[in-house]
């Protein structure tokens, strides 16, 4: 019931965005597919670490399996209460529009337990130093990058932004996780201070934390068709996708 | 995979007859999505957008004047999105505009005409954008 509560709370802004109808129409079958499979990765490792249930991490690949199947259950069952797919709806847009929108929802049933710790995550101590980190980073910058890369936003404010700004965000992007990690008076803070590794420097972690957030939100807007050529406006694009993306790194961080 | 770690205080408990259900529920959906996927990949229209226009008396005279429904069908392989088609009777022309219009989808709006606009309707798409 927890992955429940995980799976509604990041899917449904998903859900409620028009751009998510129509790209899950009009993406095509094999890009959905592969965004699945990096997404069920995403969500063996989750489950593998945090623990889909409290106080059992031993079998990732079968709690990444439920949480799949379970996210696209509700996904349709969403879609089909807020009458956004009908028996009118041709069968291949239903399940594009279903298996998008199961995405975020079955990041959201990996870390349900995260948001709302009760016995379980007890193996969140065991990642991995740097390593763990950043796949929790890249897990919390895939939801926020995936609620945000479908709509028009981030293309109007990249076509929109001066060099000078798209600097500034890049600063942004770096500074405010950083302090959101580190000084931010967040539940284990000293934790996250004082744990070591090679790559667990403060500094270096907001660094590496960040080239997850700009590798993911790339891989999302090429996702929905929108970084055609690599080029300046591309790049302007993946930097302004990447500020709440690196937001959506540190909050995982946080919480797990 | 299953067998990696030692610790974890459920290891080796059974599953529970509602664990073997969600289980198998889950597996069947993921599977029926993914199967439902590579199908719609192989066997799914292929090709530029193509859209074929129909256009119908919507019926009785309402919001002052001539309803007609004009539907739109992409046959093509794919999604038109900002479609903007032409209405024409007689002399007088009404434009109008659909968001998207999916591969293999149909959507359907109504122009109004005067009431004294007589004669057989035309329609033709004017202008669309890929997503």
């Amino acid at each position: 019931m927890r992955g429940v509560a995980g799976g509604v709370l990041l899917g449904v802004p998903l859900l409620y965005t028009q751009e998510t109808w129509l790209h899950g129409r009009s993406v095509s079958p094999l890009v959905i597919l592969v965004g699945l499979a990096v997404v069920f990765g995403v969500n063996v490792a989750l489950s593998y670490f945090v623990g889909f249930r409290p106080g059992r991490t031993h079998r990732p690949m079968e709690d990444a399996v439920v949480g799949m199947g379970l996210s696209v259950l509700l996904s349709a069952l969403l879609l089909v209460l807020l009458d956004r797919v009908s028996g009118e709806t041709s069968s291949e847009n239903v399940l594009g529009v279903v298996a998008l929108t199961a995405i975020p929802v079955s990041i959201g049933f990996s870390i349900g337990v995260a948001l709302a710790p009760r016995t379980g995550a007890e193996k969140s101590e065991e990642i991995p130093s740097g390593g763990g980190d950043l796949l929790v980073a890249a897990g919390g910058a895939l939801v926020f990058a995936l609620n945000i890369a479908p709509t028009e936003e981030p293309i109007l404010l990249a076509a929109e932004l001066d060099i000078v700004r798209l600097v500034l965000l890049v600063v942004a992007s770096l500074v405010l996780p950083y302090l959101m990690v580190f000084y931010a008076e967040f539940g284990g803070r000293e934790h996250r201070v004082a744990s070591d590794g090679a790559t667990q420097g403060p500094v270096t972690e907001t660094l590496l934390a960040y080239t997850v957030a700009f590798a993911v939100s790339a891989a999302m807007l090429a996702m929905f068709g929108r970084l055609d050529e690599v080029n300046g406006a591309a790049t302007a694009r993946v930097v302004t996708l990447a500020f709440p993306a690196s937001i959506g790194a540190a909050l995982g961080r946080m919480l797990i | 995979m299953t067998t990696k770690r030692s610790s974890g205080s459920g290891m080796g408990r059974k599953r529970t007859t509602f664990e073997w259900v969600v289980l198998l529920v889950s597996l069947a959906a993921t599977l029926a999505v993914v199967v439902g996927l590579v199908v719609s990949e192989l066997s799914g229209p292929d090709g530029p957008v193509d859209l074929r226009v129909r256009v119908i008396d919507a019926g009785e005279r309402a919001s002052g004047g001539r309803p007609l429904e004009v539907t739109v069908e992409n046959v093509g392989g794919t999604s038109a999105q900002n479609v903007t088609i032409e209405v024409t009777v007689g002399e007088v022309v009404r434009e109008l505009s659909l968001d998207l219009v999916a591969k293999g989808d149909e959507e359907s709006a109504e122009v109004v005409f005067p009431a004294d606009a007589t004669g057989p309707p035309e329609a033709e798409v004017l202008s669309y954008t890929k997503p």
